[in-house]
């Protein structure tokens, strides 16, 4: 009697320190609702103290560029003194030295300039990408769109995880399952978290969540977790994420080699080396708004859809969604940030083609 | 017990013997005895000189004196040797130079073995010859004890019934039975041509001695069912454990991946959408 008494406490003791059972789970929302704010929060962190004057990395490449742009001047010096001595005037002076200044001014001051321009030029990509998820179509936003396939996604997880034990009973045991008060009381208390303040990021209609608590027993079988689907899932998550955050790390490289761009457009006999930087920064930035308009249309049609009174299946959410999230939208979002319509329909062709292999190598088919 | 006749002497030779001695005394009671009923004489089961059990204790199940038929308690001596019916239990430990100490039935003691599971490192490969290889200690462990009960379990049922001894030892205690069964019944056939009523009380006692033999005797086999049900309910038990471990897993392994799956949806991340 002790016995059970003493580990009766040390199981309220666990609870109390670390929540288990379904509060463990609820504690992982909780927890991982705030991820995308934190990790966007880290980047401007990131952000702020490299591309920033008083950063000793960004002095370092900025005192690269300088000695790059010094060596380039001598060059300059040398191959255009000559004519410049044979030939003086004052226009080919300001000519020869138009850049020279420019690259004087930005790298000047530990590269103040360059890297308010950097910082500046990220901050009204930025903005324009928040205007893009803010645009709504039939009432819905793309912002909210998108949070309302995240939540049924969330809500089909959580209906494996809260009916998990009724797989396996049949008959009265079945239905006293699935009405059990506590499992419907979780059932709603996460619906209505997930649904927001007026209910616009509500799941989808056809999340297992309701169907399975509304005792519709067919749908039973989607809420079986199957381990082998889970792992796709979270790999094409994990491929997701790292597009996205390749992405970011290429800009933030990109945005770090301005000033040795800069101090390589000081040699004349190509064009300034600047402006292929420039472009390359900039195209980055299109391939994040591309894919931001992709998947933000895509998410849109989903929600337009299930407005329309079309249940959206679980299979659509779960596993058809994440293929075009993960795999379909960065290959286009590429494709069209290269530009070109050649580009895109191989874009279309590429995407399709890895999806089906990824998805046959899953199977164990060989293609 | 009085016994005035050697234990060597043949059993026929005993009853002849006692009949004789008994018509020479020329007995005040005309006590029927054994010999001269026609059913005991007619009757293989009652002729005790077979081997076996009966032909060891053979001497021992009736003595006459006088005029009497007195029954020998020979069925609790003989049914108290537990050791007789389970026999030698070979295992893999014993095969191995590995000693578990025998408890007063003749069992190995299960507590000795799982401590030799868990203190003898060198048995830890031997779990590869029973192909439960998995790596962990712990499992191993579980599957020697599984191994060892089912050593146990197929010697005891072997010993005590399916073997060719064991049968013999079987169709002896029936023939035991069948014998003590007689010899009441003979008792009781007496009792009825009986015209003194301290022969019949006599016979009675007899024949209660004889009930109470038999009793022991069921009692005797309600104590091995119980061995062979314990064995079975440690197979079982295992068996359970087994499955038990295979089920918390599986719906361990679905848990933890529709977790992963869970905590994995908030990775997904859409450039400008901090929400």
């Amino acid at each position: 009697m002790s016995t059970i008494f003493s580990l009766s406490k040390n199981i309220q003791l666990i609870a109390q320190q670390n929540a288990i059972g379904n509060e463990y789970a609820q504690g992982i929302l909780e927890r991982s609702n705030t991820l995308t704010t934190n990790t966007a929060q880290s980047w401007d962190r990131i952000w702020d103290i490299t591309v920033n004057p008083g950063e000793p990395l960004w002095q370092a490449l900025v005192n690269i560029g300088a000695l790059i742009a010094t060596v380039s001047i001598i060059y300059l010096a040398v191959i255009e003194g000559d004519r410049l001595i044979n030939n003086p005037t004052w226009r080919r002076l300001i000519t020869m030295l138009r850049f020279p200044l420019g690259i004087v001014v930005l790298l000047g001051g530990n590269g103040f300039f360059l890297a308010g321009i950097v910082r500046y030029i990220r901050a009204v990509a930025y903005s324009i990408l928040v205007q893009v998820l803010d645009f709504t179509f039939a009432g819905i936003s793309i912002s909210d769109a998108l949070q309302k396939i995240q939540n049924t996604s969330v809500a089909n997880a959580r209906a494996r995880e809260i009916f998990a034990d009724c797989i396996d009973k049949t008959g009265l045991a079945l239905n006293d399952c699935l009405t059990d008060p506590a499992k419907t009381q979780q059932a709603t208390d996460l619906l209505q978290a997930l649904s927001g303040a007026n209910g616009q990021t509500a799941p989808l209609n056809g999340n297992l969540l309701t169907q399975t608590g509304n005792f519709l027993v067919g749908n039973l079988t989607g809420a079986i977790a199957l381990p082998f689907l889970n792992i796709i899932t979270v790999f094409l998550i994990g491929f997701q994420w790292a597009f996205i955050n390749g992405i970011e790390v290429a800009l933030l490289l990109t945005g770090l080699f301005a000033p040795v761009a800069l101090g390589f457009s000081m040699i004349p006999s190509a064009g300034p080396t600047i402006f292929a930087w420039l472009s390359g920064y900039v195209a980055l930035f299109l391939m994040q708004l591309g894919y931001v308009i992709i998947v933000g249309l895509t998410a849109n049609i989903l929600a337009l859809t299930e407005q329309a009174g079309q249940p959206i299946s679980s299979t659509i959410t779960d596993i058809a969604f994440l293929v075009f999230l993960s795999i379909v939208a960065p290959t286009l979002a590429v494709a069209i940030a290269k530009a070109g319509g050649e580009a895109l329909f191989d874009g279309i062709s590429r995407a399709t083609k890895t999806s089906i292999r990824i998805a046959a190598s899953f199977a164990g088919i060989r293609v | 017990m009085k016994k005035l006749i050697p234990k060597s002497l043949p059993n026929l030779q005993l009853v002849l013997l006692s009949t004789a001695s008994i018509l020479c005394l020329n007995s005040i009671v005309p006590t029927v005895v054994l010999a001269q009923n026609s059913d005991f004489n007619e009757n293989p089961n009652l002729e005790l000189n077979s081997d076996g059990i009966l032909d060891r204790l053979g001497d021992q199940v009736i003595d006459f004196v006088g005029d009497n038929i007195q029954v020998t308690d020979f069925l609790t001596d003989i049914f108290q040797d537990f050791q007789s019916v389970v026999g030698d239990i070979q295992t893999f430990l014993s095969e191995r130079g590995i000693e578990v100490t025998l408890g007063d039935l003749g069992l190995p003691s299960l507590e000795e073995a799982k401590a030799i599971f868990t203190e003898d490192a060198e048995l830890d490969k031997l779990s590869d010859l029973f192909g439960s290889q998995t790596g962990s200690t712990f499992d191993n462990r579980d599957k020697l004890l599984e191994q060892y009960l089912r050593d146990i379990s197929e010697e005891y049922s072997s010993n005590s019934a399916l073997s060719e001894e064991g049968q013999e030892k079987i169709t002896e205690k029936i023939s035991i039975a069948n014998s003590t069964a007689e010899t009441s019944l003979t008792l009781a056939d007496d009792s009825s041509t009986q015209d003194v009523s301290q022969n019949i009380l006599r016979n009675i006692s007899n024949q209660l001695s004889l009930q109470q033999q038999i009793d022991a005797m069921a009692m005797f086999e309600m104590q091995e069912d119980k061995i062979g049900k314990s064995l079975s309910l440690q197979m079982n038990s295992e068996a359970l454990t087994e499955i038990s471990k295979q089920t918390t897993r599986s719906q361990r392994e679905s848990i933890a991946a529709n977790r992963d799956y869970l905590g994995s949806i908030f990775e997904i991340t859409i450039p400008g959408k901090r929400d």
